[in-house]
């Protein structure tokens, strides 16, 4: 587990880029997604979620997710999330958001220490530029296509690493400007701490 | 058992009409408007896109609703955007939309806006040398390197300054191709996939020699990254090379 205090910064950095959804929408490439970006691969994990009605809060039936599932499936996909919003009868309540994006964040957790091992050590704010770019790229692209801040990280060369962390457009340059300057920000708190070591 | 794949390609006659694939030496081919051309996404669902004097409608058509955007260099002044067309007036400023989490697919439809234009705009041609080109497998063995999945800026400098490497396949291996049509193919890598699609064929850069637009729809295992991405490509002699002409959307300033 995360500490609720990250973990609750993670969620007002990360809703900013992906937003906060409570009805299910298809994303750029067409998949049905809800939340705060969080995707959902198949019917049959739509109807694992905890979605109610809208207007009653009543919790949703197996069949109730279903038809939801597919009018919206059947929509044209790279709109703007909220013009799904009238295809929909069901949202999940701000609590079952919360509780997915925590989910999704200790199955991060788990993935990053697997990359990094002494990720538990690292300053706060390189964990939170990790947990940014794993949660944009997942385990595989960040593994593989990011060599030279990998290994940067690993070197604790935070200052190499914010150089090597920008990702190419359809991410915004405050995003990457976001990453850049934590890590910035580690490199220069690392530098003053060794100043003051005597 | 139904065909399996529609008929794909909507000849467009600007000055007269040849065959689809005709190019005879004292007649020129016609722009090729392929069925996998979308619209931007925030035009209203029953726009017509059928052929060119569409596709110019498309440019003024007002969209479902303003974006409102700023250019970070003068984040205090929002901007509203309702068309492609407001959006060129703009686009050589670092746009980012208000929300945030609207910037995907403002990007998304901007490339498309992109598209539409160079379409819209779009000459017959007196030669072309693209027609053996064959979308299968191995096109990523052909096509530029610029066309494979990088998204770290600096890798991508790497892989640009890097002389031994042109192709896409050389920067990385396809694990696996699924072909969805006849101009559209999902190649997939390791942790990822890159949906090409053939938008159409045509003299895009008034040399007289076809080229072509291909978009790819970039996804990731695992992660919310996506991204669309136009390419425009051409062939200066039978065989030859796939040039890459232009690309976006572009790194801002």
């Amino acid at each position: 587990m995360i500490p609720g205090a990250l973990a609750k910064r993670l969620k007002k950095q990360i809703t900013s880029y992906e937003g906060n959804v409570s009805h299910m929408y298809l994303d750029s490439e067409g998949y049905v997604t809800v939340g705060i970006g969080s995707l959902i691969p198949s019917l049959k994990a739509a109807q694992k979620l905890p979605f109610v009605h809208n207007k009653t809060l009543k919790k949703a039936t197996s069949k109730e997710i279903q038809q939801d599932y597919t009018k919206i499936k059947s929509q044209p996909k790279g709109k703007y999330s909220f013009k799904y919003k009238k295809y929909t009868k069901l949202i999940l309540t701000q609590k079952s958001i919360d509780n997915l994006f925590a989910t999704q964040i200790n199955q991060f957790h788990k993935e990053l220490k697997l990359l990094y091992p002494k990720f538990d050590l690292y300053p706060t704010e390189v964990k939170m530029a990790l947990f940014d770019m794993i949660y944009n790229l997942g385990m595989s692209k960040l593994k593989n296509l990011f060599p030279k801040f990998n290994l940067a990280i690993k070197q604790k060369n935070w200052k190499e690493a914010a150089k090597q962390s920008h990702r190419k457009p359809t991410i915004p340059q405050s995003r990457n400007n976001y990453v850049k300057n934590l890590l910035l920000n580690a490199a220069t708190s690392n530098s003053n701490l060794l100043k003051q070591t005597p | 058992m139904k065909q399996k794949f529609k008929v794909s390609c909507i000849i467009i006659p600007l000055f007269f009409i040849t065959g689809c694939y005709e190019n005879q030496s004292t007649s020129k081919t016609p722009v090729k408007l392929f069925s996998y051309y979308q619209a931007p996404a925030n035009l209203p669902d029953n726009i017509k896109k059928e052929n060119i004097s569409d596709l110019k409608k498309i440019l003024t058509e007002k969209w479902e609703g303003n974006i409102n955007v700023i250019d970070i260099n003068t984040p205090e002044k929002l901007i509203q955007i309702s068309s492609c067309e407001e959006y060129f007036k703009y686009s050589h400023q670092n746009l980012e939309t208000r929300p945030l989490s609207y910037y995907k697919i403002f990007v998304r439809d901007t490339v498309l806006c992109e598209a539409t234009r160079i379409i819209a705009n779009g000459k017959p041609s007196s030669k072309t040398y693209l027609d053996s080109i064959v979308f299968d497998k191995h096109l990523p063995e052909k096509l530029p390197k610029q066309m494979a999945q990088i998204i770290s800026t600096m890798e991508s400098k790497r892989i640009l300054a890097n002389n031994n490497i042109s192709t896409w396949a050389q920067v990385e291996p396809v694990t696996r191709t699924e072909k969805k049509g006849p101009y559209h193919l999902i190649y997939y890598n390791e942790g990822g996939s890159e949906r090409l699609q053939l938008l159409a064929k045509g003299d895009f850069n008034q040399d007289g020699i076809e080229d072509m637009l291909i978009q790819i729809n970039d996804a990731v295992e695992g992660g919310t990254y996506s991204a669309t991405r136009l390419f425009l490509l051409t062939r200066l002699k039978p065989n030859g090379k796939i040039k890459l002409l232009n690309e976006w959307p572009k790194e801002p300033n």
